[in-house]
């Protein structure tokens, strides 16, 4: 990838498992300082919506990036990592089904989930030994042992396999090997089962080994942890997309976080937080901190640490452009809209004006520039001249707000806009800049893609299944929001960036589930704010729109932003007709009184 | 047997009928009337209609089934959300029959089934291959399709993808270390058989297209072909893609294909997603149950264009299953 990176688009995103360990340690910017606890010993969590960055970490945990960032050998690593990614076909068989409700889904789905654990567990042990020396003596005679541990294993969870002779290895990898072998053939035969139970209403007994995590796993990579030439530490399971899970199987990953045996291995799993539930086939609940930690990145990086955010962004930039052989910084890579910036500046002046005289809002002049000159910009655009539209989406920090804390969404829109300069230019050259009319341009048709594409064909809802009405609700939804947002920003309002909202009452059903979906389709954002009752205390949900859909309603994504509390009828009427509900808000002014500025605060972003 | 086009109005005298079960199914789409209105309800013992209970738009056009065969007419309440319940109702309607030995023959208007209940189907017949049984495979093509829309671009059968299962009876053999080639039938929907590649991620592609003059209307060659290169250019950015033709109307020259494509890496898991006409997804299913390693995928979509789906056509294909 390297060398694609030099010679083509700087920008393209590679899936991480496909990429070689020197390309992810190039490419990998250090995000670890933000999230310390993926690093340590001990269970966790790591949620983030599709593209921002997980699989990229986990990537980078791997022991061959690991060696480069150490510059050690593999026995002196501070942990051993294998990366396990939950396919979306591969554990969550239609045929499981079958055993839903019954004690057997259990049972059979531990023993699959073990053995497919144990081969990539092997595999990755295999891919390793490329790191040490195969045919040393005590390498070889630890990993003959482990065999035979392996062995014995298994036979105490029923397999009846063991009855061959054992071969004599020549080096490491043919014992590893022959234990893939071996796992392959037990996996195989839960495959032939699922295929006698396809269409059989009648439960099969299954007659063949079954392992569980604490008679087999667990102990497999205890044993495994202790071989000579692996490191001293806990070996981390990167269980990558674990929502693509069943119901059941995700109990049963539960139940081993619940096991708190994370000295000697840890699990870490990742999710695109629509992960099913966080209870155990007991019925037992796994809890944090008591049992695993957990870090969401949207989080982290759309609540109070918009410069780590910025940082990040920043480094990963700079590092592609550098690997491309293009000196730009990725401000001037990405330049603004000078005519569009300076008429703000001047508004921003005038602004600072009417401050020093007196007729200021905030505590500072600065304040007041930086809350008001873009929204009174993009205001002017939309009263005299009707040509909100052409409020330009460029520069590289409204790129950065514009891709709502998601890596991805920064690096796809890049992309496409460097693969649409290089179609118009005849220089085989890289170019030295993304012209501002580009970025605005490539920007807007993301913000299309990412919402008409999915949600706003129109429907009627009369006869829907519940599914697709349900969709249909949650553009409703987004509509109301962002009009909604869209005529707070062309207010006079002293908070005119609002870009989140909380509910100040109890969410009815359909308003939770809604908002849900948003959430689980990463329209929404989910953060936490004080409770509007301030004497009562606490905190409550809050939602941030993503900014990604900023262009379609012309909204300002830059900087702090405010949140609007709503109760839940207004809510109810977004959904049930977006255009009628607004045109009631605006009607009645709810919008710019008095009372209601006092509701918004500063956000971080 | 291979009828190719035939006018509907000359499905009565074709050997096939009469038969004794009959099975369709209902749909949004008007095409699912066209066969089961040309035929002669005296040429049927018995019609089996699929009805999906979670979509709420098939109900007239059930209703209006059931009304042309009136007493002769049962439904199977099949589900979307649930394959289980879609298998064990398909085959207590018609495995008890199928068992009895007397029935000598089976016409099936595979027309408007989705994928997923048709490749249910095959796999339950597939148990009675060794049966003196005749199978007969009807399907109508559409002279249109996204009918509120003209430019090829704009066109549209549905939209997004609400995830992504294993057909049932179709698990395959996919191991835990090998890559994934993922083979595709694309059809008109580009956006859904990309979403397929997001989530499968595969490190092989095989893209097939609608070989020229296969297609089960020529008028949606055009569209096929702009939609593959709408497909392949995304494809180009996930995996190595090897783009290969299909006959859209031959099963078993698409159950050939899979076989043929399986052979460009022996060691990888094939995972196949039937995107394309209903003929071409028997094919799918025929290569599936003869290599018992293939995997089969389905992806229900967020939503359908269900008021300008199709415009039916008025010829009809039909040929022999053999397994």
């Amino acid at each position: 990838m390297t060398k694609d990176i030099v010679t083509n688009n700087p920008f393209i995103v590679t899936t991480p498992e496909d990429m070689s360990a020197n390309d992810a340690f190039i490419l990998f910017v250090d995000v670890f300082s933000d999230f310390p606890k993926i690093l340590e010993e001990g269970h966790s969590f790591l949620h983030g919506p599709r593209g921002s960055g997980k699989s990229m970490m986990f990537r980078y945990l791997k022991p061959d990036c690991q060696l480069l960032r150490c510059k050690s050998t593999l026995a002196e690593l501070p942990f051993y990592s294998i990366y396990i990614r939950v396919k979306n076909t591969e554990l969550h068989l239609s045929e499981m089904q079958r055993l839903d409700g019954k004690h057997a889904t259990y049972i059979l789905n531990e023993h699959f989930m073990v053995i497919h654990f144990a081969v990539v567990a092997l595999g990755a042990l295999a891919n390793d030994c490329e790191l040490i020396d195969e045919t040393d003596k005590n390498n070889l005679e630890a990993t003959s042992e482990l065999f035979d541990s392996f062995i014995l294993l298994l036979e105490h969870c029923g397999w009846d396999g063991s009855d061959r002779e054992k071969p004599n290895f020549a080096n490491v990898s043919d014992i590893i090997s022959s234990m893939i072998n071996i796992c392959e053939s037990i996996y195989s035969e839960v495959k032939r089962y699922c295929k006698r139970i396809a269409f059989s209403k009648e439960i099969i007994p299954y007659e063949d080994a079954l392992c569980g995590y604490l008679d087999f796993l667990f102990p497999l990579l205890k044993k495994i942890k202790k071989l000579p030439f692996m490191p001293k530490g806990a070996i981390y399971l990167l269980v990558d997309d674990a929502d693509n899970l069943s119901v059941s199987q995700t109990k049963i990953l539960n139940s081993w976080v619940f096991t708190r045996s994370s000295s000697d291995v840890s699990l870490k799993i990742s999710t695109q937080q629509n992960y099913s539930t966080y209870t155990t086939p007991t019925g037992a609940r796994i809890e944090t901190p008591h049992d695993y930690s957990e870090v969401n990145i949207s989080t982290v990086y759309t609540a109070s640490n918009k410069d780590k955010y910025r940082d990040r962004i920043r480094a990963i930039v700079k590092k592609r452009l550098v690997l491309s052989g293009i000196e730009a910084e990725p401000e001037d890579f990405f330049p603004e809209n000078v005519e569009q910036e300076t008429r703000i500046k001047q508004i921003g002046e005038e602004i600072r004006k009417r401050w020093e005289k007196g007729e200021g809002r905030g505590y500072r002049a600065q304040d007041d520039v930086d809350r008001y000159a873009r929204p009174d910009y993009i205001k002017s655009l939309a009263g005299s001249s009707k040509k909100s539209s052409t409020y330009s989406y460029a520069g590289f920090d409204q790129l950065i707000h514009l891709s709502s804390g998601i890596v991805r969404y920064f690096l796809d829109s890049a992309k496409n806009m460097y693969a649409d300069v290089m179609s118009t230019s005849d220089s085989k050259y890289a170019p030295h800049e993304i012209p501002h009319s580009i970025q605005n341009r490539i920007v807007r048709k993301d913000a299309d893609d990412f919402f008409f594409g999915e949600l706003n064909k129109k429907r009627k809802e009369e006869g829907r299944s519940d599914n697709d009405l349900q969709i249909s609700q949650l553009s409703n939804l987004i509509t109301g929001l962002g009009g909604m947002f869209r005529a707070i920003l062309i207010s006079n309002r002293s908070e005119r960036k609002v870009f989140s909202f909380a509910i100040s009452d109890e969410p009815s059903k359909q308003v939770s589930e809604i908002i849900q979906l948003g959430v689980n389709y990463g329209y929404l954002q989910l953060s936490t704010i004080g409770k509007k009752e301030k004497k009562i205390g606490g905190r409550t949900r809050l939602y941030i729109l993503n900014r990604r859909l900023a262009p379609n309603y012309t909204l300002d994504p830059t900087g702090f932003a405010g949140y609007q509390f709503l109760q839940n009828h207004i809510l109810e009427e977004f959904i049930k007709d977006p255009e009628k509900a607004l045109r009631k808000l605006i009607n009645k002014k709810k919008l710019t009184s008095e009372e209601k500025n006092k509701q918004m605060s500063i956000l971080d972003y | 047997m291979f009828i190719n086009n035939q006018p509907l109005g000359e499905i009565n005298n074709n050997s096939f009928l009469p038969t004794d079960i009959f099975i369709c199914s209902s749909s949004f789409e008007n095409r699912c009337k066209a066969i089961p209105e040309s035929i002669d309800p005296a040429n049927i013992v018995r019609a089996l209609i699929l009805k999906n209970v979670n979509i709420g738009e098939v109900q007239e056009n059930a209703d209006y089934l059931s009304n042309l065969f009136t007493d002769k007419a049962h439904f199977i309440n099949v589900s979307t959300q649930s394959c289980i319940e879609t298998a064990d109702n398909i085959a207590d309607a018609i495995v008890p029959s199928i068992s009895n030995t007397s029935l000598s023959s089976v016409v099936i208007d595979i027309t408007t089934f989705t994928h997923e209940s048709l490749l249910v189907l095959i796999n339950i017949l597939n148990k009675f291959k060794h049966q003196k049984l005749s199978i007969t495979l009807l399907y109508t093509s559409a002279i249109e399709y996204s009918t509120d829309k003209k430019a090829i671009e704009d066109k549209w059968l549905s939209s997004g993808v609400s995830g992504i299962r294993t057909v049932l009876g179709y698990s395959g053999d996919v191991k835990p270390l090998n890559k994934t080639h993922l083979i595709m039938f694309v059809g008109y929907e580009s956006s859904r058989s990309s979403k397929i590649i997001e989530l499968i991620e595969p490190s092989i592609i095989s893209l097939g297209y609608g070989e020229a003059g296969t297609s089960t209307n020529s008028n949606h060659e055009e569209a096929s072909s702009y939609f593959h290169t709408v497909v392949e250019e995304m494809a180009k950015k996930h995996a190595k893609v090897y783009p290969f033709p299909f006959s859209c109307s031959n099963p078993y020259d698409v159950k050939k294909k899979i076989i043929e494509q399986c052979s460009i890496d022996k060691n990888a898991n094939i995972v196949v997603a039937p995107m394309n006409t209903k003929l071409s997804t028997i094919g799918v299913g025929l290569a599936a149950l003869e290599l018992g390693t293939i995997q089969l995928c389905y992806a229900p979509a967020i939503q359908y264009n269900t008021d300008h789906y199709s415009k039916p056509g008025n010829t009809f294909s039909a040929f022999k299953l053999n397994f």
